[in-house]
């Protein structure tokens, strides 16, 4: 894992231009060959953060994907139309992992641990009685939605402030990395709690969701 | 994907289903939760020597999970805790015919019957102690 926010370029294999992303090359406008699978952050020209510039990732996504669109490639060589197809696929993959907050902290983890995996059972202290808690809650005022609307909001409100104050706890922590590499593996495990928490926070979101539907 | 006729049924009817007050004596609660879904369940049990004469659960998660949770308490009653300790997450998967994907519901339920037993001794050791 590189700290210095700068990732490494790769070099056209066309006009040995370096290049801002390693799926095309804007200089002479090809579609490149990938022979190993890019990193995400490398793909949109971005440095390896959880705190992202998400306009800079929701222009370059475009860009790239007006670019190697399969419809663009319908009467080239088998090879190129093929690679449109694998990079366009690989480019919606990394997009969507690296706009959402949750989805990001978890492929920044798996960078950081080197694919060891991480202890995603682990909670906070005393986390899994509250959620037990807030979901008892939620049935009572499930059984009539319109009667307790106020009550739901307000747990709503609740759930997203939970919410909120660990991503912010996650956010911090990854500053945490930066400023104190040693004590990575600490961190990191700390950050990969912070996550597993936040996922039933989510489901119970969906759940207060979905009521509202009905 | 369609759930098996013995899952839709503890779905429908589950068994067990409420609570016990945790802070009795002979009462021991497991609580565990399903990262990959974000269920809860709690499953508690009732002992009298050395014998789980009643248990209880409530489930906040998916059919697959309240019908393995609502199987378990089924099969510990009536069980000495040694005997309910080999109670193993396959043998649920096998009775309720649960496809890969929900194997995790039936392991939550064997993680809650274990914890719920950890739980009951923990507690012992410490009324002991006093």
């Amino acid at each position: 894992m590189k700290h210095d926010h700068l990732s490494s370029h790769s070099v056209c294999l066309g006009c040995n231009i370096t290049m801002a992303t390693p799926l095309f090359c804007f200089s002479c406008n090809s579609i490149q060959r990938l022979s190993t699978k890019p990193n995400y952050f490398e793909i949109f020209d971005l440095p390896y953060t959880y705190n992202l510039d998400i306009k800079r990732l929701e222009d370059n996504y475009q860009k790239l994907a007006a670019e190697l669109h399969p419809d663009f490639y319908l009467q080239s060589a088998s090879t190129e139309k093929r690679q449109s197809q694998e990079s366009s696929s690989l480019l919606n993959r990394a997009y969507t992992a690296l706009k959402c907050p949750m989805s990001r902290a978890s492929y920044l983890l798996e960078l950081l641990s080197h694919g060891k995996p991480l202890d995603e059972r682990k909670l906070p202290a005393g986390f899994l009685e509250d959620i037990f808690e807030l979901q008892e809650t939620l049935e009572d005022l499930l059984v009539d939605v319109e009667d307790h609307a106020e009550e739901l909001a307000a747990v709503k409100s609740d759930v997203e402030k939970r919410l909120n104050a660990l991503q912010e706890a996650v956010s911090q922590l990854f500053g945490n990395i930066e400023k104190d590499p040693s004590n990575q593996k600490n961190i990191v495990e700390s950050i990969q709690v912070n996550l597993n928490a936040e996922r039933y926070l989510q489901r119970l979101l969906e759940r207060i969701s979905r009521s509202n539907q009905v | 994907m369609a759930y098996s006729d013995k899952v839709v049924d503890h779905y429908n009817s589950p068994r067990n289903v409420g609570s016990f007050k945790k802070e009795e004596d002979n009462v021991g609660t497991g609580l565990v939760g399903a990262p990959e879904c974000g269920d809860v369940m709690k499953l508690q049990i009732k002992v009298e020597d050395n014998r789980i004469v009643d248990a209880k659960f409530k489930t906040f998660g998916c059919g697959s999970a309240i019908a393995s949770s609502s199987l378990a308490t089924e099969w510990v009653k009536g069980k000495s805790i040694d005997e309910a300790l080999t109670i193993k997450n396959t043998d649920i998967v096998e009775e309720l015919s649960l496809p890969p994907v929900k194997i995790h519901c039936s392991v939550l339920a064997e993680d809650a019957i274990r914890s719920a037993i950890k739980d009951y001794k923990d507690r012992r050791t410490e009324n002991t102690a006093e």
